[in-house]
């Protein structure tokens, strides 16, 4: 950590030349400019001027940077400010790009998540590498880890190449994803799986480069290994368990991604399969529900899509007991022939059953293709039921009950 | 669920207290936090450690720069030096691309050629150091890098050329040429490298060096054509070049580093090497190692290498308070406490202080080394460039001589038409 220290402390010797504090001053007032502008709210509502206005201040740096050198002083800070801003400027022009190609959530998402993270990360190592050299700084060592001497290059890996991995790996895995899946006629589910599996195996091999990387040898793994076992003996039990049972989903198959379940009696769709728990998305109340993996290995899971998409719905109604039941069979069965989302094959049925106290009762089955839809088709069923139901005179009578009072 | 409305927000507010505190951190660095305690004062000192895969001078040059650089700061309390080695190759493009930003080293330790690009392409400036400074330490060479009233660089140290044998194999150091091929003959294993500016000893033997060294120059006023006399000597040391190679025990390496290696894992018994490999040969062959004077000529003149100088040069951007503690470096470094240290501690290495007295009789290393520079060439700015800037032509020309790809006059015309070349 001294070393450290005195590595940056030699930066101060740099920074704190004329020629720099110049630069640096130069910097602060076309940055402070830009600020004032963005801060009167001339940028913030025309995203697009906002990136116009960034090329300016790019070119404005440029400039600054080719003016500083012919009185005779350095430039070249003023023209790696210039060139960062530039990028940056690409990379924000990129953004409103995506955002209004694909979904601006998701776009905006990964952008705070990965993109950002990832450009700061690379904006300081340039500014070190220009300033003193990375090789130099990144040998400078640290603290020891297993016998093993761990440089600041080391350490700074192991902080930031696991976030990076798992971060970053989402977006190439969902393109990987989409192309083996058209290539192999994937369904959605198996794709996902793909997805999430791939993902896990590129985790997997950027944490063995990790430990390579820092020098783990295979005393520190079984160390590391025993740790682990006391963990989860006591704390982390619940966790990996959960984790197997999340991989033991994935490779049996029995849950993937954008199936169709019910927990709790409620509808729900798979949205991703963690690694400790699986999300669900609850079309009721666009709810997220968010199931330890182990769940699905201890409770029954009820699922809609495990051999096929389709579901069966279900409408019960009464009609009078004036009306041939044959009619009212004949008018259920139209009605739900009629409707596009209600399948042809297997056709819609009705049923009559049951002689009840004030009606006979029917039930009207049909079959959706999205199980998802089931609420909403019954719901349109019902409304068509009831039109056709006045169209041929058929009662939809009150409870009633007939009462004999005696003399 | 979360909206990208509130994540915006939130990075908008960290943006802007990340905003204020780098402005923060800038004002107390360019203010210098003055109410405190005096901060030390940081000095980048940049230095090249020999060519590419020169592994042996530079791990050499390392040490020595280590201990100078600790005794200094053992000394000046407050003062930190940040000490980044590169390549030859690297020092120009570093210092270009450091110096474009205003962040260029305070002081610069080179050979003589990358100092000579440096200063004529204004990355160094002259020193401040007034004669009146200097004169006291006696400084060899040092009005050969007089610009005007001041000096574009100071000569820091001098590192002689040498044989360099096991003398488990060879009891006694060939003093000839001649000598050297009997030897060879006899199933000594002599390795000699193919780099004009390691090699142009043997060509001294014939009188050749001089001629050669002036018909390279890059400088068009110091350049001068053979005439048929020096003509003769360069054909008689290229057919000497040739009828080396003929020996099977002798071999010709690309680089001295390789010489250096061979003889240390014992391939060889005989190199021709720089004074700086010592430290390293000596761990690796005990006692057993000894180092002589190169062998003279056929006709009894001494071998003249070309002995490695060490320059100081002080960088364009540094502040006044910056320069001043590298010039009280320069002179710590050159004065005769340092000067005598550097010559015990890092061996292969001679002082350009002339008030310190080499102890040859109780050193014959450095007795050898003494007599070595005595009769070296030691280059100038002006001098000397025209080799290293040439290194890979040349080496190519002297492949074609010793493997007989062409005969000792093609060789020759080669080298007179490199000498025309714009380097």
């Amino acid at each position: 950590m001294t070393q450290l220290l005195y590595v940056i402390g030699g930066w101060i010797g740099l920074v704190s030349r004329g020629s720099v504090v110049l630069q640096v001053l130069v910097a602060v007032a076309l940055l402070l400019s830009y600020r004032v502008w963005r801060f009167r709210g001339r940028g913030s509502r025309r995203p697009w001027r906002a990136v116009l206005a960034k090329v300016v201040l790019a070119a404005l740096f440029g400039l600054a940077s080719l003016l500083l050198p012919q009185l005779g002083m350095a430039g070249g800070l003023l023209g790696l400010f210039g060139q960062i801003t530039a990028i940056w400027t690409a990379l924000a022009a990129l953004r409103l790009l995506l955002r209004r190609a694909a979904d601006a959530e998701a776009v905006e998402a990964f952008w705070q998540r990965a993109v950002l993270p990832l450009f700061l990360v690379l904006l300081l190592l340039g500014l070190i590498h220009r300033l003193d050299g990375l090789e130099e700084i990144g040998r400078v060592p640290l603290l020891k880890l297993f016998d093993q001497q761990l440089s600041l290059a080391n350490l700074l890996l192991v902080l930031g190449l696991p976030y990076f991995l798992v971060v970053l790996s989402e977006l190439p895995v969902v393109l990987l994803g989409e192309v083996m899946g058209r290539l192999m006629g994937m369904g959605s589910g198996n794709r996902k799986a793909l997805e999430l599996i791939t993902r896990y195996v590129l985790i997997g091999v950027g944490g063995i480069w990790l430990a390579d990387r820092i020098g783990l040898n295979a005393n520190a793994i079984a160390a590391i290994a025993g740790g682990l076992s006391v963990g989860l003996g006591f704390g982390i039990k619940e966790v990996f368990s959960n984790f197997v049972s999340g991989l033991w989903l994935l490779f049996e198959g029995s849950v993937h991604p954008g199936d169709v379940l019910i927990l709790d009696g409620e509808t729900c769709q798979v949205r991703k399969l963690g690694l400790r728990a699986t999300t669900l998305w609850r079309d009721r109340d666009n709810a997220e529900l968010v199931v330890p993996n182990q769940n699905f290995f201890t409770a029954t899971a009820t699922t809609y899509t495990g051999s096929d998409d389709r579901r069966r719905g279900q409408v019960l109604i009464g009609a009078s007991y004036q009306h041939d039941p044959e009619q009212v069979i004949a008018v259920l069965e139209e009605v739900a022939r009629a409707h596009p989302r209600v399948l042809t094959d297997p056709a819609p049925k009705a049923f009559l059953v049951d002689y009840g106290s004030s009606s006979i009762d029917y039930a009207l089955r049909f079959w959706m293709a999205d199980p998802m839809t089931n609420l909403g088709l019954s719901s349109e069923l019902r409304r068509s039921i009831w039109h056709a139901f006045k169209e041929h005179g058929i009662e939809i009578p009150f409870p009633q009950r007939v009462v004999h009072q005696a003399r | 669920m979360m909206t990208a409305e509130p994540v915006r927000s939130r990075w908008m507010r960290l943006r802007s207290r990340a905003g204020a505190g780098l402005a923060m951190a800038m004002a107390l660095l360019v203010g210098g936090c003055q109410g405190g305690p005096k901060p030390p004062e940081n000095l980048q000192v940049a230095i090249a450690t020999g060519v590419g895969s020169d592994a042996v001078v530079r791990s050499s040059l390392q040490r020595l720069a280590s201990q100078m650089a600790t005794e200094f700061m053992r000394n000046n309390p407050g003062t930190n030096l940040h000490l980044r080695f590169l390549s030859e190759g690297e020092l120009l493009p570093n210092l270009r691309d450091h110096s474009s930003l205003g962040a260029g080293p305070d002081v610069v330790i080179s050979r003589v050629a990358p100092a000579a690009k440096l200063s004529s392409e204004g990355l160094v400036v002259p020193s401040n150091l007034s004669p009146k400074e200097l004169d006291p330490l006696r400084i060899q060479f040092l009005s050969r890098f007089r610009q005007g009233n001041r000096f574009a660089a100071i000569p820091f140290l001098l590192q002689p050329s040498l044989a360099c044998y096991d003398r488990a194999r060879l009891p006694t150091p060939p003093a000839t040429l001649d000598a050297l091929l009997s030897r060879a003959a006899e199933g000594v294993r002599v390795g000699l490298p193919l780099e004009m500016d390691e090699l142009l000893w043997s060509a001294s033997g014939f009188g050749a060096s001089q001629p050669l060294l002036q018909l390279l120059e890059v400088d068009q006023k110091i350049r001068r054509p053979l005439n048929p006399t020096d003509r003769a000597k360069v054909l008689a040391w290229l057919g000497w070049l040739y009828r080396a190679n003929v020996q099977p025990a002798l071999q010709f390496v690309d680089s001295s580093d390789e010489l250096v290696h061979k003889l240390a894992t014992r391939q060889l018994d005989w190199i021709s090497c720089n004074a700086t490999a010592i430290s390293h040969l000596r761990r690796n062959l005990g006692s057993r190692l000894a180092v002589a004077l190169l062998p003279s000529g056929p006709d009894g003149q001494p071998a003249e290498p070309i002995a490695r100088q060490l320059l100081l040069s002080f960088g364009r951007d540094s502040t006044p308070n910056q320069r001043r503690v590298a010039e009280r470096f320069a002179l710590f470094v050159l004065n005769d406490f340092s000067q005598n240290n550097l010559m015990v501690r890092a061996v292969g290495n001679m002082p350009v202080n002339q008030n310190v007295i080499v102890p040859v009789k109780e050193s014959p290393q450095l007795a050898t080394m003494e007599r070595s520079l005595d009769a070296s060439i030691v280059p100038s700015f002006l001098q000397g460039t025209g080799l290293r800037s040439r290194t890979e032509a040349l080496r190519h020309l002297l492949k074609q001589d010793v493997y007989g790809e062409q005969p000792p006059d093609k060789v020759l015309q080669g080298i007179e038409a490199l000498s025309n070349a714009t380097p």
